[in-house]
């Protein structure tokens, strides 16, 4: 009877100890962990405003859905969401008249200007994606993708971006200039 | 002397890779790179140590009957809290490279093994000793491993984003990036060590032998 208590009291007791010594580690590195988390999924929205602390989801038109704008953000640099940084479109279009891949990225407004593009990711191939790479390179400051219509892959490619930077850009003047 | 011999013996008459073979899927899992390897020998040196100290300081109350899974929980602790302070202090790429084989050495039998033979047996700076030449011989075994995986993978050596290509990297052969690669590159260093242990035997045996003619 005596060891049918004891054994199991100590495995309970030794259970007791490490679960406190876990809890207390948890709370030491859970805020770092959460953080750490938070900047990693809002990386992309660094490598547009550096300052990025919150963002705020707008509704998008019809025509810009239409044009492969998934998403709209205005981005603040507070935690009330009083001091606004600008805006940042997330558009995924297809081109070749929608039968090459999928080409996912972001472009930012702040200033009356376009600000940046972040390429999220595509399908291309190496040669197909030269117009792309000559964006990620910061093609002719994003301002004229004309420009970039030398660059091999441009005809599979440019139609669409083109169309979404116009798009985004008339979309954010818009409201810019109200 | 005797700790000298303790030392010794997990680091190189012992060797957990190289001799007996404990802890291969760490061994094979995450040499990848010189950076993986040195992070995974400082996990095992951090719960090896400590579960080492702790078993070998509890020896004499722990109940016989349930000694093993009193092991397992102390050793399970103390995975978990490397697991957490290196997903918060450790760059996230080499946290993410590192992945279960943290988790998996819950189940490295070298932990255990040391924990069940040695620690359970002996006194504390007898243990801690053990720890630190068992970790040694680990940590030895998987960087040289690393090393040349790494190197003929690659044709280049990196830590913390920073490369130094060595060999031009159209002369890397792919292969030793790879799990194939893991084995090859483990059975040439078990197979050069093996015979480096043995030429220094004969060595000293021979050295033995003339001493004991004159």
């Amino acid at each position: 009877m005596n060891k049918l208590l004891k054994l199991p009291i100590f495995l309970g007791v030794v259970g007791c100890l490490c679960g406190g010594v876990l809890s207390l580690t948890n709370f030491i590195t859970k805020d770092k962990i959460a953080q750490d988390e938070y900047e990693r999924a809002n990386a992309a929205y660094y490598k547009h405003f550096a300052e990025f602390k919150t963002k705020k989801e707008v509704a998008l038109t019809d025509e810009l859905k239409a044009g492969g704008v998934t998403l709209k953000e205005e981005i603040f640099s507070d935690e009330q969401q009083t001091a606004s940084l600008g805006y940042i479109y997330t558009c995924s279009v297809v081109g070749f008249a929608g039968k090459s891949s999928p080409i996912n990225f972001t472009l930012s407004f702040a200033d009356g200007k376009i600000n940046n593009y972040v390429n999220l990711g595509h399908g291309e191939s190496a040669q197909g994606a030269k117009f792309l790479d000559w964006l990620d390179k910061g093609g002719n400051n994003l301002t004229n993708l004309d420009a970039g219509k030398a660059e091999t892959g441009s005809s599979v490619t440019y139609g669409a971006i083109s169309k979404a930077f116009s798009l985004c850009t008339a979309d954010y003047l818009a409201n810019y200039n109200k | 002397m005797k700790k000298l011999k303790v030392f010794l013996n997990g680091l190189l008459y012992e060797n957990p890779t190289l001799v007996i073979f404990l802890g291969m899927c760490p061994a094979l899992g995450t040499t990848g790179t010189i950076e993986n390897a040195v992070y995974m020998s400082l996990c095992v040196l951090f719960v090896l140590f400590l579960s080492n100290v702790i078993i070998s300081s509890i020896r004499k109350i722990v109940p016989n009957e349930v000694r093993i899974p009193v092991y397992i929980i102390i050793i399970a602790t103390l995975v978990s809290i490397v697991d957490m302070l290196f997903h918060a202090y450790l760059p996230y790429d080499v946290y993410q490279s590192l992945g279960s084989f943290i988790s998996l050495i819950v189940v490295n039998c070298i932990i255990l093994g040391r924990a069940e033979s040695f620690a359970s047996k002996n006194k504390v700076s007898d243990s801690i000793i053990d720890a630190l030449g068992y970790s040694a011989g680990f940590a030895m075994a998987i960087i040289v491993v690393a090393f040349f995986r790494e190197l003929i993978g690659t044709g280049a050596l990196s830590w913390a984003g920073h490369s130094l290509q060595i060999i031009p990297s159209e002369y890397a052969i792919k292969l030793f990036s790879t799990n194939s690669g893991a084995f090859i590159t483990l059975g040439l260093v078990v197979a050069g060590y093996t015979a480096i242990m043995e030429a220094v035997k004969a060595k000293k045996a021979a050295k033995e032998k003339l001493a004991e003619n004159k």
